[in-house]
């Protein structure tokens, strides 16, 4: 499969190291192996209509949350379950939410996506472990993202 | 024989036409009319759409990722696909400005309807009760629509609502989930009409299940959602393409229509701006026909009121149907294997009868196997990767109930306008306030589905049920109503403007009343009725 993705425009262009070292940490994060480099540069790509740089709503807490969020899958997780609860439309939530479209419709990762009728025990199972995991990411999240969140919120003025 | 010039190819206008051709009467008919791309790889399915196409990213969310779903306070549960954008694609001389209503315009070839999922329930006498005329004056126009367009259905519980014509095709494979419900439905009858009201029965859809024409039938490829290769779901293009092949027709696209003109109540000619810009063109016949959806015939009236006596007029009694989207799972479906190849928009249809036929509510229950899956994922009160094992886990279960209410004229609801400076640009204005009983239907109506779904074994996530805006149905219509008597801004039985002798309404903007029924069979029926009388 060859890719026709366009070049990037420069804004995403300079910040395209940290984009593709975020997105090999996200791919980690979602589907447990990396990207291909056609998930990488539509990765790329899609920052140009991703809403917070469209509205330009980004603050010192979001950027704290990729920070720590791009530096591996389980601080990805950590963070992820933090912002689904503190930050739910922040720029962590938007850029996965983006990545998880790219990847569900890329060659090489979309039957992922597809349930292999695995059978209810292991459904119930597997839903359970995930929830419980849910529940520990989102503890550290608190421990580790809650007081950072507390000192950016009320160094800088509210969105 | 009459020249006839009609407004907009939609439903209405692609219907209102062909009834007239077969009278023997010339058409002109003027469209902004975008036109729907080419499909791409015909005879590939959804998932295999993905292995071959050069960038499906591109495809299924847009070049720049722009049917993205991203978390917010108004995310559905799925996308709407880029190939479908040019539907809703305003041309430049086109604004409006809404209060209380989120309304959606169609300028494409073929209208809104070119993005509609094909539900077609035709009306009862209950709920025309409001209309000049009856189920039976409508009912050989629905069969000669079904005739037309290809209607795939089931005689069953729902046929007590919405009659079953013979003309109908057998109805379309049902997938397992469907299937399921129907046979836990058959299992506790009694119990769902006794104590709900509630029945359920296999959908009344305009798709194919034999050929048609040049039109195929349904060969389960799961692309519903993103456009059907096989022109198996009806689209009106499908109509417009037929007409354009005959002699007394002609098409004009690529002109937005500003008002028309005229004196002592006749109007003489029609002025409509090219899309691409230039001079204002003139366009002259014996009859004038407005087929460009409720909202937009409105403006194209208010606009010519306002050009003709320099007054702002506004139309009350705007309508649209309240929908509600509940999210279920069905929890014998658990962890099992969820098959894409299958009609993908609704295969289970239901109703709720309550003491007042009018008040009937009107249900699809769509299993979308083949959607998106980030919109729902990003939407679960979890981190990604839990939603993501969350919904592997119940990807087969889900559905979603897609519940209509019924909607009357107020007369606080209006449509006006706002023209511009110097009278260019004029601007479509709407306010809209709910119904005062509009949170008591609601709750009733969540109460009901969520008792028959559990009965159906099936369970609604908590905090993931939607109570979608006024204007969102896109049921659109009251604000030109067939009317007894003679007043401004109304029309007679025949939908004839009591204003303009030459001049007849095929929207839904005559309707006096608007049911839960999915709107588009009845306005295509009602179109056929009213030009078989010119």
């Amino acid at each position: 499969m060859t890719s026709s993705v366009s070049s990037p425009p420069p804004e995403v262009g300079r910040a395209g190291p940290a984009l593709d070292a975020e997105c090999r940490a996200f791919t980690r994060y979602l589907i447990r192996q990396d990207p291909d480099p056609y998930v990488v540069l539509r990765y790329r790509e899609g920052h140009r209509g991703i809403p917070f740089r469209r509205t330009g709503q980004r603050d010192a807490v979001d950027g704290m949350l990729v920070l720590f969020a791009s530096r591996g899958s389980w601080r990805a997780r950590v963070a992820d379950a933090y912002s689904r609860i503190f930050r739910p439309h922040g720029v962590l939530r938007q850029k996965l939410t983006l990545l998880l479209a790219i990847l569900e419709n890329a060659p090489a990762t979309h039957r992922q996506f597809t349930t292999g009728g695995r059978g209810m025990a292991r459904a119930i199972g597997g839903s359970a472990l995930a929830l419980l995991g849910f529940g520990v990411a989102l503890s550290a999240g608190v421990l580790l993202l809650g007081p950072g969140h507390l000192v950016l919120s009320r160094a800088s003025p509210p969105r | 024989m009459s020249r006839f010039l009609i407004v907009g190819s939609g439903a209405t206008g692609v219907h209102f036409a062909a009834t007239l051709l077969e009278r023997g009467h010339d058409v002109l008919m003027l469209d902004v009319g975008y036109q729907r791309p080419a499909p791409v790889a015909p005879d590939q399915d959804f998932e295999g759409l993905k292995d071959t196409l050069e960038d499906p990213a591109a495809y299924f969310l847009g070049s720049e990722g722009e049917t993205v779903v991203y978390p917010g306070p108004g995310a559905k549960f799925y996308g709407f696909p880029p190939s479908k954008t040019y539907v809703f694609s305003p041309p430049g001389r086109f604004a409006s400005d809404e209060t209380g209503f989120a309304a959606v315009t169609s300028f494409a070839a073929g209208g809104l309807a070119e993005a509609w999922t094909g539900g077609v329930y035709p009306l009862n006498d209950a709920e025309l009760e409001d209309f000049p005329f009856d189920q039976a004056a409508l009912a050989p126009h629905y069969a000669a629509v079904a005739r037309r367009i290809g209607i795939s259905a089931a005689d069953d519980d729902l046929a007590r609502f919405a009659t079953y014509f013979p003309e109908y095709q057998p109805a379309l494979e049902a997938d397992s989930h469907s299937t399921l419900l129907l046979s836990r439905y058959a299992n506790a009858r009694d119990w769902f009409h006794r104590r709900h009201g509630f029945y359920l029965g296999r959908s009344r859809v305009a798709v194919l299940s034999q050929p048609l024409g040049d039109r195929q039938a349904c060969d389960y490829l799961g692309r519903c959602l993103w456009g059907c290769p096989r022109d198996s779901l009806y689209a009106p293009s499908a109509t417009l393409r037929e007409l354009r092949r005959h002699s007394r027709f002609t098409y004009v696209p690529g002109v937005y229509v500003e008002y028309f003109a005229g004196k002592a109540g006749k109007i003489e000619r029609i002025i409509a701006s090219p899309v691409g810009g230039g001079e204002p063109l003139e366009f002259t016949g014996d009859h004038y026909v407005l087929a460009a959806g409720a909202l937009c015939s409105s403006r194209i009236v208010l606009e010519s009121h306002y050009r003709a006596t320099g007054q702002v007029a506004e139309l009350p009694g705007l309508m649209d149907n309240r929908q509600l989207m509940i999210p279920f799972i069905t929890l014998r479906l658990l962890g099992a294997a969820a098959a894409t190849h299958s009609y993908q928009f609704h295969q289970v249809a239901l109703g709720i009868s309550g003491p007042d036929p009018k008040g009937y509510v009107h249900g699809q229950i769509t299993a979308l196997k083949a959607a998106s899956v980030h919109p729902i994922v990003q939407s679960m009160p979890v981190d990604t990767r839990t939603a993501l094992a969350l919904f592997r886990a119940t990807h087969a279960a889900l559905g979603v109930a897609n519940v209509w209410l019924h909607d009357t004229r107020r007369e606080g609801n209006r449509l006006t306008i706002r023209p511009g400076p110097e009278g260019d640009r004029t601007a479509m204005v709407m306010r809209y306030q709910v119904a005062d009983d509009d949170a008591l239907r609601v709750n009733r109506t969540l109460k009901t589905m969520k008792r028959a779904l559990r009965k159906l074994g099936a369970i609604v996530p908590p905090g993931m049920t939607k109570i979608l805006p006024p204007g969102s149905s896109i049921h659109y219509a009251g604000t030109l109503p067939m009317s007894r008597e003679k007043r401004p801004f109304t029309s007679d039985s025949d939908c004839r403007s009591h204003d303009w002798e030459n001049l007849t309404f095929a929207d839904g903007a005559t309707f006096p009343f608007l049911p839960a029924k999915n709107l588009t069979y009845t306005l295509m029926a009602n179109a056929v009725r009213v030009a078989s009388t010119l």
